[in-house]
């Protein structure tokens, strides 16, 4: 479909965007790496004056997010290891272009939401969580953190990429709230639960 | 006691009790028989003292407000109900005529205000006639009933604990007083309420359960809550049990697969929102008692705050089934077009479901009848059209003709009713009976409205736009052709069917062309009945697409349609688009729901919405409420909410089929359940489960 397609489809529901103060949300995948139709989407939007977000890992170009950036006003950035090296280990790649792609949003005033998903046994660690914290006490444009405990929706996803699928133990309620209070007596950010 | 214990204890005897009037009739009818006297206006009320004077006074464990029928008939009654007067009462509810009753909500504030005394007095200040005469009568065989109670609550209080003795003889205390003088305070208004609503459910010429709505209590209730609340007679919390205690009593009044309620919310006479401490309770009562009623209706406008709009997610999130929104604004323009003033617009009532009549002042025939459109249309496919312009003008014309006979046989049922039923004690508690001197089945009701109920809307719709692909855009068919593979219920036509079913555009699915056929049949159906006068003064047709069960009814009984309907499969439910036929999403469903103006159609309609758990709870809810007033803003008449378990989910796997409209919550979107892999939906199923 083209970005002028998909516009129609979207602007039809524009009385719901009105009364919900919702908008255009792109996710995916990943928005940065479909930069020109991502572009195309988000510069339509902001000229039908819809609010515009993009849920993105931030590993990508720093020229490709400042693009989107000038066009989005609220970012759900994830942060899923502190570490860098296990970072490596369990995503592939390193963190540092990731955080220092954050700090450049977080310059630039645009509204965040941190998505930090929780695994047990991964990175349910002390020094993740004051790593979630460090970085949203410094980065003021943080509005709040959403922890997301582990589920199991993605097995079916890994199998289908031809990967066996390492199981991972999905957390009880208690266990989640108890990474909320750990949580929140080291950073004074709001705490929500995805 | 705490108010949880004795809601528990009071809720558990009234999930699904056995209701049955057939001790008052066996008096009431005793009375005639035993004194060779016939009923007429002139004997009713002698009849119905007498009944009132013998028939059993039931308090049971633990509650406060009281009145209510015996469960079953038992020993000698039995006996001469089964051999005797089982017989009489069904001859005499025949000749008192068929046709609806009740479906509507009296005046409790005249009640309230007034008691039965001050209604005594103005009948005594009238000439003495007949109709004077029988209601008099019936007041005052009310109120020795509930001097009866009185004298019970004493008996039972002389053998119970302390604080059930307090308990009863307050409640004794409160009966000698209550509906006799003006209410006093907050308890005797509740009792006095409950009571005359117990009272009139008798009804001993009429064969049917009487469904009485409470009208707005979070406005007759008012002055005397706020009274007490200032004065420290009461606290929040007991008149928060209170009202729990009244909606509790509705199950003992009313049976299952029916429906009584009330309304809260809104605008006064004035056009001043009301929302207050008794609007909130009215709606907690549906969480506190969790039985099938009250059947709560929310009056929403824009005005209103969001708070209320929350509890109300909130409490169908929990499972309850009610509150249904009502787009205030809307009805309140229906009904001043329908020549109701603009005071009394704002005081209407849903008459069980979604029918709206102005309370206090109404005679009003619902569902009278219901026509299935579905059928209709397959008649008229016996013979080849010019074009699809042709056809809908044969349609149109078939319409126009089954409400021009249906108008005549309920105006006949009508008139037949005049001159053999009539309701006294009703009649005292709606205007302008009293005013007029009439009773309210001879037409002394100020609105007398009749409304005829079309069901399957969205089948005629997707079915019209099928044949007009199909026979006339693509011509692949001729009518005949489609005809005969309809009578053969698409035997060895299974994939054209899957074709008309899911390949052509649907009601609900925001596709302006077949939208626009809702459109053209909603307006037409309005219009055309505003050619017709019923009898009784301010009487109009006034039309509704609300369907109660004959969607399914009408369904079975119905053959395959040409939007890919099945034999025997239940038909459209509601006046939103058929079950399972849309794909685009609720906010699709909503703007096609919307794109008709549902102001005229007073009647009802009723518009379905299926959510998982999920949704409904904190951030989540406030995309729903956001969904709901998108939809109320686009003039959206009512809307109920559906909020789906585990159990239901389990049901999606095996079914998908019925449930393709069903909408859950995964992470951070939403999808169709039945689009969600095998696994998925375990996991869905896994989470809900765990959900509180």
């Amino acid at each position: 479909m083209t970005a002028s397609q998909v516009m129609d489809m979207v602007l039809r529901d524009m009385d719901f965007y009105r009364t919900s103060g919702g908008g255009l949300t792109l996710s995916g995948g990943e928005p940065l790496y479909q930069a020109d139709f991502s572009l195309a989407l988000l510069e339509s939007a902001k000229k039908a004056d819809l609010h515009t977000c993009v849920e993105t890992s931030g590993y990508g170009a720093k020229d490709t997010l400042l693009a989107m950036a000038e066009v989005t006003d609220l970012f759900l950035y994830d942060w899923k290891l502190t570490d860098r090296e296990l970072h490596r280990k369990y995503t592939g790649v390193s963190n540092e272009r990731i955080k220092e792609n954050l700090v450049m949003l977080n310059d630039m005033g645009k509204d965040i939401i941190l998505r930090c998903p929780i695994i047990p046994g991964v990175n349910d660690t002390q020094e993740h969580f004051q790593g979630i914290a460090d970085l949203s006490e410094d980065l003021t444009h943080i509005g709040h953190i959403e922890l997301e405990p582990y589920h199991g929706l993605g097995v079916d996803k890994s199998a289908r990429l031809g990967q066996t699928g390492i199981l991972y133990q999905q957390p009880s309620i208690k266990t989640v709230d108890v990474w909320q209070k750990k949580l929140s007596t080291l950073t004074l950010k709001e705490i929500k639960i995805g | 006691m705490k108010r949880s214990e004795r809601i528990e204890i009071l809720r558990s005897g009234a999930v699904a009790p056995e209701i049955t009037y057939d001790e008052f009739r066996l008096h009431f009818y005793t009375y005639f028989e035993e004194n060779g006297i016939a009923i007429t206006q002139d004997t009713y009320g002698d009849g119905y003292k007498y009944a009132c004077a013998h028939v059993t006074p039931v308090i049971g464990e633990e509650e406060l407000i009281v009145g209510r029928p015996l469960t079953v008939l038992e020993g000698e009654q039995a006996k001469l109900w089964t051999e005797k007067y089982e017989a009489i009462f069904d001859a005499a509810a025949e000749k008192a005529g068929i046709g609806q009753d009740s479906h509507m909500s009296m005046d409790y504030e005249l009640l309230l205000r007034a008691g039965i005394r001050g209604i005594i007095q103005k009948i005594d200040s009238k000439e003495q006639t007949p109709f004077y005469n029988s209601c008099r009568k019936c007041l005052e065989g009310v109120l020795i009933l509930a001097d009866r109670y009185a004298e019970h609550a004493k008996c039972l209080a002389a053998a119970a604990c302390d604080r059930r003795k307090r308990e009863l003889l307050r409640i004794a205390e409160i009966c000698e007083r209550v509906p006799f003088e003006p209410a006093g305070s907050f308890y005797e208004a509740v009792q006095s309420v409950h009571f005359l609503t117990h009272c009139l459910s008798f009804a001993p010429l009429r064969a049917y359960y009487q469904q009485y709505q409470l009208g707005h209590p979070d406005r007759y209730l008012l002055p005397y809550y706020e009274k007490d609340l200032k004065e420290g007679k009461i606290t929040r919390e007991e008149a928060r049990l209170l009202l729990d205690c009244l909606g509790v009593q509705i199950n003992r009044r009313v049976p299952r697969g029916l429906s009584s309620g009330y309304m809260v919310g809104g605008r006064d006479q004035k056009g001043n929102t009301v929302c207050n401490d008794l609007t909130v309770m009215g709606l907690q009562v549906i969480g506190d008692i969790r039985l099938v009623y009250p059947a709560v209706g929310l009056c929403y406008h824009r005005d209103m705050p969001d708070d209320i709009l929350h509890l109300a997610c909130d409490l169908l999130a929990s499972g309850c089934s009610h509150p249904a929104i009502f787009n205030d604004d809307i009805i309140t323009e229906g009904l001043i077009e329908y020549g109701v003033p603009e005071a009394d617009a704002h005081n209407y009532i849903h008459s069980t479901c979604v029918e709206i009549t102005p309370v206090g002042a109404s005679n009003v025939w619902v569902a009278s009848p219901y026509t299935n459109l579905a059928q209709l249309l397959l008649d008229l496919l016996n013979c080849e059209y010019d074009s699809f312009e042709d056809l809908l003008a044969a349609v149109r014309k078939k319409l126009g003709t089954v409400i021009e006979e249906n108008f005549n046989t309920y105006s006949a049922m009508r008139r037949y009713r005049a001159e053999h039923c009539i309701n006294p004690l009703l009649s005292c508690f709606v205007d302008d009976c009293l005013e007029l001197g009439v009773d309210i089945e001879q037409g002394g009701a100020r609105y007398n409205w009749i409304m005829p109920s079309f069901v399957g809307m969205g089948n005629l719709a997707d079915a019209l736009y099928a044949i007009k692909t199909v026979v006339f855009d693509t011509g692949e068919v001729n009518m005949a052709q489609l005809k005969k593979m309809l009578d053969e219920n698409f035997e060895g036509n299974e994939p054209f069917r899957l074709r008309l079913l899911h390949k052509i555009p649907k009601y609900g699915n925001d596709h302006d062309e077949v939208d626009a056929l809702v459109k053209e049949f909603t307006a037409f159906l309005v219009e055309e009945c505003k050619k017709y006068t019923p009898i009784h003064q301010n009487a109009r047709l006034v039309p509704s697409v609300f369907c109660w069960i004959k969607h399914e009814l009408f369904g079975s009984q119905t053959g395959a349609t040409p939007d890919g309907r099945k034999a025997g499969f239940p038909l459209g439910d509601g006046s939103g688009p058929c079950q399972g036929r849309e794909k685009n999403g609720p906010t699709a469903s909503i703007l096609s729901s919307t794109k008709w103006s549902h102001k005229g159609m007073i009647g009802g309609v009723a518009v379905n919405m299926k959510f998982s758990k999920k949704h409904m709870k904190q951030d989540s809810a406030q995309k729903i409420t956001a969904l709901i007033k998108t939809y109320i803003a686009r003039g959206g008449f009512q809307m109920q909410i559906n909020v789906v378990d585990g159990e239901t989910l389990k049901r999606a796997k095996e079914q998908p089929e019925d449930y393709r409209d069903l909408v859950v919550r995964i992470g951070g979107y939403s999808d169709y359940f039945v689009h969600l892999s095998s696994n998925m939906q375990d996991e869905v199923i896994l989470r809900t489960e765990h959900e509180v």
